[in-house]
């Protein structure tokens, strides 16, 4: 994590905590009257910057230039993508990771192009919450933070500790600190945009926070290897939905 | 050795016996699903419809499909017993809209594509999981769509209960998603279905009314 997301999570965390004793719980979620709020807040941040943002970096630029930014952005996580693949175990994974990064930061100028992609190696995602998931620890309850959005106890201390282990953080070259700008900046409008029409739909929902939530936390089971059981309303059909 | 083949064979054929109707129910519900999926599409590519005609179309396809009375009381859960006649006709039509809202905007992303089934399951014999994959014209990769489908008492039709989308390995059935969204309105909203009914008419108003690409708006309704 960034020192300056920092202040912003412990003032949340000071939040939820007195949040956690005047609030009712709902067991799937004990935290949801904090959350909400952070929710409104991120979501009303989203709609004065964020989006029209995305929305005009779409505008004026062409979907390779997109692809490309995207690609710049992903080629830098790959370090850490490689550490928590050899974490989970999963060598296959963490060799790819460092072929994907050896070549598409040389023959793929800096990670511009995914040359990698083009020859069968696909890009893998990992990051620490869901290696601590693959070790046995439970994720914790469902949170929404100021800024970060959507997470849990666990994948907080995994986003902390993928901050902690990423060697871009710590280079020192000339102009690191412009590629560092480069990146935050260059991920979030890439991250943004690509997901303006997924935000749509999620904003056409009744109720946009419950299916976030639902997403969020199936979504993170799955990524663990221990995807959700169904509801009770897959399994049993009622006897009046069979008279037809 | 002759009484072991004998009895192994006898097996076989109770089995068989047991296991072929399921395997046709299977199939049917296969082809079923396969033509109208894909007829629904057709509807959806018509450019020689007007929208007021595609509107009616996929109304009329839903209806066929699905029995929707029965799906908008699964999604309001309890609450839809406490209801009068008059209060549940009244939420009824606004989900049915919202539902015809919510579909034409998701199968959009589909335009000009085609489902394929690629297998299914029978839960029991009047009850099917028939999985299908469809390009996103959206994301340009394939999206795996589960049907959960009734049969008939007699055998001769169909009707869709729910429709299941793999994310990232997971299946969201729609209407129970949409059931959880409603419950969690209610409970937050001291159990109002006229404010939930208030809140889908301006669901569906914000669907009908965003154009394409533009900034969203919709979801600043919601408590």
């Amino acid at each position: 994590m960034s020192s300056k997301a920092l202040p912003a999570v412990i003032v949340a965390l000071v939040c939820l905590a007195g949040c956690a004793s005047t609030t009712p719980a709902n067991p799937e979620d004990p935290y949801e009257t904090f959350n909400r709020r952070m929710f409104g807040f991120n979501d009303s941040l989203d709609r004065a910057v964020l989006e029209p943002v995305a929305r005009g970096y779409r505008a004026v630029t062409v979907e390779p230039v997109r692809d490309g930014v995207s690609n710049f952005v992903g080629n830098l996580g790959e370090p850490v993508t490689f550490a928590n693949k050899l974490l989970q175990g999963k060598l296959i994974g963490a060799t790819g990771a460092v072929g994907r990064f050896a070549l598409n930061s040389t023959v793929g100028i800096v990670g511009i192009f995914d040359v990698a992609s083009a020859l069968g190696i696909e890009e893998g995602e990992a990051d620490f919450g869901q290696t601590l998931g693959i070790w046995g620890f439970d994720p914790g309850p469902y949170l929404v933070l100021p800024f970060l959005g959507s997470s849990s106890p666990r994948d907080l201390t995994g986003f902390g500790i993928d901050r902690a282990i990423d060697p871009f953080n710590y280079l020192e070259f000339e102009g690191d600190d412009t590629l560092r700008v480069a990146r935050i900046v260059g991920g979030a409008l890439s991250g943004r945009e690509s997901v303006l029409e997924t935000v749509d739909d999620l904003r056409t929902q009744i109720d946009p926070y419950t299916a976030a939530r639902r997403f969020y936390v199936r979504n993170r089971a799955s990524m663990v290897g221990k995807p959700l059981p169904p509801s009770p309303d897959t399994q049993k059909v009622p006897e009046s939905e069979l008279d037809f | 050795m002759r009484f072991r083949l004998q009895l192994i064979s006898a097996a076989m054929t109770v089995i068989a016996a047991f296991a072929a109707p399921a395997a046709v129910a299977d199939k049917t519900s296969e082809a079923y699903v396969e033509t109208q999926a894909n007829a629904v599409l057709k509807v959806l590519n018509n450019q020689t419809l007007s929208d007021a005609d595609r509107r009616e179309r996929f109304s009329t396809y839903m209806h066929k499909f699905a029995y929707v009375p029965d799906i908008a009381r699964r999604v309001l859960g309890p609450r839809a017993r406490t209801l009068s006649q008059a209060e549940f006709d009244t939420y009824y039509k606004a989900f049915e809209q919202y539902a015809i809202a919510v579909y034409e905007t998701q199968l959009d992303q589909f335009r000009g594509q085609e489902i394929k089934v690629t297998g299914s399951r029978d839960d029991d014999p009047r009850r099917s999981k028939v999985t299908s994959l469809i390009k996103s014209a959206r994301s340009g990769g394939d999206i795996e769509v589960v049907w959960d489908v009734l049969k008939s008492k007699d055998g001769t039709t169909y009707r869709v209960r729910d429709v299941g989308l793999n994310l990232d390995g997971s299946i969201f059935w729609l209407a129970q998603e949409q059931s959880v969204q409603f419950q969690s309105f209610l409970d937050r909203n001291q159990g109002d279905v006229g404010k939930l009914v208030k809140q889908i008419n301006q669901m569906t108003a914000d669907l009908r009314a965003r154009p394409a690409g533009s900034p969203s708006t919709i979801g600043k309704a919601s408590p």
